[in-house]
């Protein structure tokens, strides 16, 4: 083969940086905001809004805006429902259409009562039990607590960012609730995390003289570099694309079977211990259910444990006189949605996690009749 | 300054520019203060301790090599070694004793506490230029080079910007000759440096950064929640994250040196390809392995130190000798020693110590045996003990280095995993990506390499690693090493 005596410094340096760009600028072209990816397409975050006040939110800095509402709506008997991304999803979505939060808002108004949402994509019971002491804590008022207990949720580990704050890290330092997380690693080691662990894209220069000129130089790069705005949406779509790429490859599927992982479910059904017995010693009512999972298809579930599962969550929430629902069947299958395929290939899943308006409605029905008559 | 920065990248960029256009003296003042400024913009009062580090040192090694007298220039040497390793012993190790000093007393019912305000932050890079401006000492002392009369490029030396945090731990020997001369500008310097320093921004900003979350959510379960299963895995996990992280830095290191014309020595060569505990020391951080050799190991043999000699530290024929087997368990003791102040890494020194015996032990008996099946045996059984040694490093206690020890042994732990799949897909991926790389390099790199072919892939690839570079620059962790 003929060797090159000279290598080029157009061909070594200048054409990889020029083509990286370019390359760059049309992958992120087609591609979709990091919130989307989560749940994909089919499925769309509503969290909804009244007088321009959140009464449902599934980020933390937003908390002190819906205690304002809520004030301001003249601070009715509260019930706070907590949950994961069944909660907020809506698959189909249409506009004007609306999720079980705001279905059991409309139902409790006429009663004087009156219900807020807090609610994480895969929110694992951790971070539930985290919520529920930060935000009965943050309203007093609260009378009841409503809890769904997700069988995959189980697999979810650590805390999210977002319940990373400065404000929760303060609070769990003071709580007097400790004895309701000593034993959940993850919540314990809140209180000891200091602001250079945080996350954050910087937090390796946290105190050093290098932190003022990289935000300069960031900023800078923010205003100039329309490519440098959307490094974080190419990141999560380069995982969504690998996350595609594993599937494919290993043949995973929506339906696939999960295993539990033991380490994980431990510390997840002891968080849902504490959750129980904190209501119980705070004097909160307390609503959990199991639910709803599409029933006309085989769940991604051990079966066998998946039904051990449901019958130890209703004894150990009975036992601690907690309300219990099951709900599982509530929601008919043709209120079920598909999302697309997360394998490689234009095809659809079975999505079984989140249901249309339609299911919303009848979970936001049955809760509040249950609110509506417990009290 | 960390590297996985844009102040880096924008730094090294005028500081290469000014450079080129300098004459010679003025290079070295335009590295002496670029790399002050470099190290100031982590904690600026410490680079007074850098710069008091060259002072005694430039000195120190040139009335040795005034004075004839050997009590009189050993006195001088020992000066040296007494300021140098003080202070290296107050910043590092000081709370190290006064804990297990406590420990000894409060185990005999006392309630003592030693020291209670004392806190001291680890001045970054201490144990790198520490071990450098010793070994210039010892190697004037030893007359194996005359010391340098210019302070200025002395000083150059030591705090030269891309190896003072992190290594490789460079000798003056290899160093100085190049500061004192000349050198012509070069693109080949430029496009070489680019290179490596894009190639290490992404070892350390893709691969160490994404494996990190990884490593440490799993590290974070409790023992009792892993199965031997994923001690293992979490073992290889964290040796992928911190062959790329500390390789990473070397990269950018040598990248950085090479844009302007200074030639750094290779400091990895796939480790984890390593056919025995003695290959691997040849591949892992070689710089700091032949320091220890030439500094520690072969004076505590006794053997007098011949500066054309290549044995490695663990390479000595006499060493079956009581005292060659002393000096080979304090070595490694020492060298984990050095890597902190803990006992686990002390455990894991005299681990690669015992892991190093061992291979002593059979490799009297695989004479007869093919030299492929050898190496491949070799490496299978190698790679799984090595990685595994990569759990005292990580883990911050000695009972958890028991816990995960042990399960290892139990049947009854090799049936369930404790962590996501995904941990155990991504630890497979890397060490696929490890071997298809090490083949690359050895078999298809050498054949297209400079040809048309070779420039073609090397542009897809380098179009690649910038690509990824852009999107995933962000300081959000240091380099490993920095804490060493």
């Amino acid at each position: 083969m003929r060797r090159i005596k000279h290598p080029s410094i157009l061909l070594n340096v200048f054409l990889p940086i020029i083509v990286a760009i370019i390359f760059l600028y049309t992958y992120q072209r087609n591609k979709r905001n990091a919130e989307e990816i989560g749940l994909g397409e089919s499925t769309f975050i509503y969290t909804p809004y009244v007088n321009n006040y959140p009464i449902h939110i599934n980020n933390i800095s937003l908390a002190d805006s819906m205690k304002r509402g809520w004030e301001l709506n003249g601070s009715k008997l509260l019930s706070l429902w907590f949950g994961n991304s069944q909660v907020h999803g809506i698959n189909q979505y249409k506009d004007g259409q609306q999720n079980c939060i705001q279905f059991c808002y409309d139902y409790l108004q006429p009663a004087n009562k009156t219900i807020l949402g807090i609610s994480y994509p895969n929110a694992n019971l951790q971070e539930i039990l985290l919520s529920v002491l930060f935000f009965t804590n943050k309203f007093p008022q609260a009378k009841t607590i409503i809890v769904p207990v997700f069988y995959d949720d189980m697999r979810e580990d650590g805390i999210r960012n977002d319940l990373k704050s400065d404000e929760m890290r303060k609070f769990f330092s003071l709580s007097p609730w400790k004895q309701f997380y000593e034993n959940i690693p993850s919540i314990a080691s809140l209180a000891h995390i200091d602001s250079a662990q945080k996350n954050g894209d910087m937090k390796a220069l946290h105190e050093t003289a290098q932190e003022a000129s990289e935000k300069f130089l960031d900023s800078c790069l923010y205003k100039y570099w329309s490519l440098w705005t959307k490094r974080s949406a190419i990141r999560a779509n380069i995982f969504n694309d690998l996350y595609i790429l594993r599937n494919t490859s290993l043949g995973i599927k929506a339906n696939t079977i999960r295993k539990m992982i033991p380490g994980r479910f431990k510390d997840n059904y002891n968080a849902f211990l504490n959750l129980v017995a904190y209501g119980k010693s705070a004097n909160l009512h307390i609503l959990i259910y199991i639910p709803p999972l599409r029933n006309d298809v085989t769940p991604p579930f051990n079966m066998e444990e998946y039904e051990a599962f449901k019958q130890t969550v209703e004894h150990d929430a009975t036992l601690a006189g907690a309300k219990f629902l099951m709900l599982e069947n509530l929601v008919p299958p043709r209120y079920w949605g598909a999302k697309p395929s997360t394998s490689m290939g234009k095809g659809q899943e079975i999505d079984f996690m989140h249901f249309q308006q339609e299911g919303h409605r009848m979970i936001g029905d049955t809760i509040s009749k249950t609110l509506l008559n417990s009290e | 300054m960390i590297f996985n920065s844009i102040s880096f990248i924008i730094f090294l960029i005028i500081v290469v520019l000014v450079y080129w256009r300098l004459p010679k003296t003025a290079r070295l003042w335009l590295i002496t203060l670029s790399s002050l400024l470099f190290y100031g913009f982590w904690k600026p009062e410490y680079t007074l301790l850098l710069i008091f580090a060259a002072v005694l040192d430039y000195f120190i090694a040139n009335g040795i090599d005034r004075l004839e007298d050997p009590v009189k220039r050993k006195r001088l040497l020992i000066i040296s070694l007494v300021l140098n390793l003080g202070i290296l012993f107050y910043f590092k190790y000081l709370v190290f004793f006064k804990d297990n000093f406590e420990t000894v007393l409060n185990s005999f019912g006392n309630n003592v506490r030693l020291l209670p305000y004392l806190k001291i932050i680890l001045p970054i890079g201490i144990s790198f230029y520490t071990f450098e401006t010793i070994s210039y000492t010892v190697d004037v002392y030893r007359k194996h080079i005359k010391p340098e009369k210019n302070f200025i490029s002395y000083l150059s030396f030591l705090v030269f910007f891309p190896h003072l945090i992190a290594g490789p731990v460079l000798r003056a020997s290899d160093i100085l000759p190049q500061f004192n001369v000349k050198r012509k500008f070069e693109w080949s310097h430029i496009i070489e440096g680019f290179r490596r320093i894009m190639t290490g921004l992404f070892l350390k900003v893709v691969l160490a950064d994404n494996i990190s979350p990884l490593v440490d959510q799993g590290f974070a379960i409790e023992a009792d929640k892993l199965s031997a299963l994923d001690i293992w895995t979490l073992s290889f996990l964290f040796g992928f994250q911190i062959y790329f992280d500390f390789c990473a830095y070397s990269s950018i290191a040598i990248g950085a040196a090479r844009m302007m014309g200074i030639r750094f020595l290779e400091n990895f060569n796939f480790p984890y390809m390593a056919v025995s505990p003695k290959a691997f020391w040849k591949r892992w951080h070689i710089s700091l392995s032949n320091w220890i050799k030439d500094y520690v190991y072969l004076p505590l043999t006794g053997k007098k130190v011949s500066y054309d000699q290549q044995y490695s530290i663990s390479e000595i024929r006499n060493s079956s000798s009581f005292k060659g087997y002393a000096a080979l368990f304090l070595t490694w003791a020492l060298m984990g020693f050095w890597h902190g102040a803990n006992w686990t890494f002390i455990v894991w020194g005299i681990y690669h110590a015992v892991l190093v015996t061992i291979h002593r032990g059979i490799s009297g008996f695989t004479k007869g045996i093919s030299k492929p099946l050898l190496n491949i045996s070799g490496w299978c059984l190698s790679l799984p003990f090595l990685m595994l040694g990569w759990i005292p490093f990580r883990v911050t206690d000695l009972s958890t280095v028991k816990a995960y020890f042990f399960k290892i042994f139990y049947p009854s732990q090799y049936s369930w995993l404790g962590m996501r799949e995904n941990v155990y897909v991504v630890t497979s991926l890397i060490m696929l990506f490890c071997i298809l790389a090490y083949l690359v390099d050895k078999y298809v790199v050498p054949s297209i390499e400079n040809t048309i072919v070779g420039q073609f892939a090397n542009v897809i690839q380098m179009t690649f690693v910038v690509a990824m570079v852009i999107v995933f620059l962000r300081p959000i962790s240091q380099f490993i090493y920095f804490q060493f």
